[in-house]
C-alpha cells in the first residue's frame, strides 16, 4: 500500500507504571472506546519517568490479558526489547497472543513491536548483560530474523502477518534492519530529523530492493516529553509520508485530552 | 494432625496446549471453572509431548495471563514451567503481573507459580537453547528459586498474596532438596508406592531444613481420573489430584468423577 492510500491511524502508548493493573485494564477499556487505532504498553521493568522504584508490571502477561479484555483494537508492545527474552521463544508467545485476540474466526490484532533495548538499569537489575549500543545492535540484528523465521514455522501458523514495527533512528545499521524486517516503523524527533531519517530509510530501502512504499511509518510522543503530536505536526508529518501517529499517556493522570483532539483530526480527515 | 485432615482436596486439571485452536482451550478453561474445579494447569513446552510431534501448540504463560483476564474463580498456572527458558527475575515479574491481573474479582490474586528444571530436550535444541545435563539444569532452578522470591519481596507492586510455589519432580537429592526449601506444593506423577518412600526422604529434606512437612502440599497427577486410585493416594497426604485432558476434545468425564469424589469426601 503506497503511503497516500494509507488511512490515518492515531494509537495510545498506556505506560504500565504508577497505576494498579485495574486501572491499566480500565484505561484501555476507555481507549478502545474512545476510537483508537493502537492501543500500545512498553517492555521495561521500572517506571521511565516520576518514582524510579513507583509501580511497574510486566510487558507481555498485560498484553495477553489485553488480547482477551478487547474485540477491536490493536495492540502490542512499543517496543519490545530483543535482550530480554529469547527470539524463537518471543515469536512464539506473539503468535499465541496473535492466536487469543482472534475472535469468531476473525484475524488477531497484534503487532510486533521491537527494539534493541536502552534501558540500562532493566539489564542491570535483572541480570541481563548490557554490553554497548554496538553489541545490542548486533543483537538485534541477529534476533529480527529469527523471530521472522520461527514465526514462519510455528503450528498454528499466526492467524495473519503479523506486523513487525521496529522503533529507533540509529541511521546505519537500526533502519537497515527497518529496511530488511520491519510493516512499521516508529521514531520521535521534530521535522527536520525526521525527514533526514524517512530518505534515510528509503536508500536502505532501495538497497535491499524493498519498496520503501510498503513501510508504514509512525511517530508521535513519549512520556519522555519526545515527539509532536498535536493536529498541526500531525498534518505536516502526513505530507511527509507518515500515517500512524501513536500519543503517551501515564498514570496517574493518563492525560488524554491530545489524544483526543487528534482523533478528532483523524475523524474530520476521513 | 495429618496434612490430609487439614487441607481441602482440591481437584486440578492439565488443559494440554496442544492439538486444539485457541478457543477451544479458552472455551475449555471456561467449562473447568463453571463444573468447579479448583486449579487449571497448562505447561510449558513449545512442542506436543504426545501424537503428532508438529501439531499445533501455544505457549504457556501468555495464555496463563489470558486466562487470569477470563476467569474469576479458579486457581492457574503452569504444571510446571521449564527454568530454563526464562530469565529468572523476568519470570518473577511475569508471575507477579498475572497475580494482579487476576485478582479483579476479589483483590487476591489466583495465580500458582509451578516451576521445574525442564527436560524436553526439543524444546532446547530447537530455541536454541543449551540443554545442558539434569544435573546442570537442577543447579540453573537452584539459583533461580531465591532469585525469584528475591524478585518478589521488591517488587512494586508486591503480589497480592504469597504467590504459591509448586515445584515437579522427585529427584531424590537435589529436586526434594528444593522442595523442602521453597516449595507451598509439591507435584509428582508418582505411583502409591513410590509416594510413600519420596514422601519419606522429603521429610528428611524438611527435618534438615528446618521444615515443616506439613506445610506442603502434596499434588499427584491423577490419569486415570479414577477415584478408587485416588483413594489410596489421599490415605498417603495427597490433596492436590490433577487429571491431563488433551486436545481437541478436552474430554471432561474423568473430572467430572473426580469431582463427584471429591464432593463426596467433603459433605
Amino acid at each position: 500500500m503506497s503511503a497516500a492510500a494509507r488511512p490515518i491511524r492515531v494509537g495510545v502508548q498506556i505506560a504500565p507504571q504508577h497505576a494498579p493493573y485495574g486501572v491499566l485494564r480500565d484505561a484501555v477499556a476507555r481507549m478502545e472506546d474512545l476510537g483508537v487505532d493502537l492501543v500500545m504498553g512498553w517492555d521495561h521493568f521500572f517506571p521511565l519517568t516520576g518514582d524510579p522504584d513507583g509501580a511497574h508490571l510486566e510487558a507481555f502477561t498485560m498484553l495477553a490479558a489485553i488480547a482477551e479484555q478487547t474485540s477491536r483494537v490493536e495492540f502490542g508492545p512499543l517496543v519490545a526489547a530483543t535482550p530480554f527474552r529469547n527470539p524463537d521463544l518471543l515469536a512464539d508467545m506473539a503468535r499465541t497472543i496473535d492466536h487469543i485476540s482472534a475472535r469468531d474466526g476473525g484475524a488477531g490484532r497484534f503487532i510486533l513491536g521491537l527494539g534493541a533495548g536502552w534501558f540500562e538499569r532493566d539489564f542491570t537489575e535483572y541480570g541481563v548483560e548490557f554490553g554497548t549500543v554496538g553489541s545490542r545492535l548486533g543483537e538485534f540484528e541477529a534476533a529480527v530474523p529469527r523471530i521472522r523465521a520461527r514465526l514462519s514455522a510455528l503450528q498454528p501458523p499466526p492467524t495473519r502477518h503479523i506486523p513487525i514495527l521496529i522503533g529507533g533512528g540509529g541511521e546505519r545499521r537500526t533502519l537497515r534492519v527497518v529496511a530488511e524486517h520491519a510493516d512499521l516503523w516508529h521514531a520521535f524527533g521534530d521535522e527536520a530529523t525526521l525527514v533526514r531519517k524517512s530518505a534515510i530509510l528509503d536508500e536502505h530501502c532501495r538497497a535491499v530492493g524493498r519498496d520503501p512504499a510498503t513501510i508504514e511509518r509512525s511517530t508521535g510522543t513519549s512520556v519522555r516529553g519526545l515527539g509532536v503530536g498535536d493536529p498541526v505536526a500531525a498534518e505536516r508529518f502526513v505530507e511527509l509520508g507518515f500515517s500512524t501517529f501513536i500519543l503517551a499517556v501515564s498514570p496517574p493522570e493518563l492525560d488524554d485530552r491530545a489524544l483526543r483532539e487528534l482523533l478528532a483530526w483523524r475523524d474530520a480527515r476521513r | 494432625m495429618s496434612p490430609a485432615t487439614v487441607r481441602p482436596i482440591r481437584i486440578g486439571v492439565q488443559v494440554q496446549p496442544q492439538h486444539a485452536p485457541y478457543s477451544a482451550i479458552r472455551d475449555t478453561v471456561r467449562a473447568l471453572e463453571d463444573l468447579g474445579v479448583d486449579v487449571v494447569f497448562n505447561w510449558d513446552h513449545f512442542f506436543p509431548l504426545t501424537g503428532e510431534p508438529d501439531g499445533l501448540h501455544f505457549e504457556s504463560w501468555t495464555m496463563l495471563a489470558a486466562i487470569a483476564e477470563q476467569t474469576s474463580r479458579v486457581e492457574f498456572g503452569a504444571l510446571v514451567n521449564c527454568n530454563s527458558y526464562r530469565n529468572p527475575d523476568l519470570q518473577a515479574d511475569m508471575a507477579r503481573t498475572i497475580d494482579h491481573i487476576s485478582a479483579h474479582a476479589t483483590g487476591t490474586g489466583r495465580f500458582i507459580f509451578g516451576t521445574g528444571s525442564g527436560w524436553f530436550e526439543r524444546d532446547y535444541d530447537e530455541y536454541g537453547y543449551e540443554f545442558g545435563t539434569v544435573g546442570s539444569r537442577l543447579d540453573d532452578l537452584a539459583e533461580a528459586l531465591p532469585r525469584i522470591e528475591a524478585r518478589w519481596a521488591v517488587l512494586n507492586p508486591a503480589p497480592t498474596r504469597d504467590i504459591p510455589v509448586l515445584i515437579g519432580g522427585g529427584g531424590e537429592k537435589k529436586t526434594l532438596r528444593l522442595v523442602a526449601r521453597h516449595a507451598d506444593i509439591w507435584h509428582s506423577f508418582a505411583s502409591p508406592e513410590v509416594l510413600e518412600r519420596k514422601l519419606g526422604i522429603l521429610a528428611e529434606h524438611c527435618a534438615a531444613e528446618g521444615r515443616d512437612l506439613a506445610e506442603i502440599e502434596v499434588s499427584v497427577e491423577h490419569r486415570s481420573g479414577d477415584p478408587a486410585g485416588a483413594d489410596t493416594l489421599l490415605a498417603l497426604g495427597a490433596t492436590l489430584f490433577t487429571v491431563g485432558i488433551g486436545g481437541p476434545d478436552y474430554p471432561l468425564d474423568g473430572v467430572r468423577r473426580m469431582l463427584a469424589w471429591r464432593d463426596g469426601l467433603t459433605g
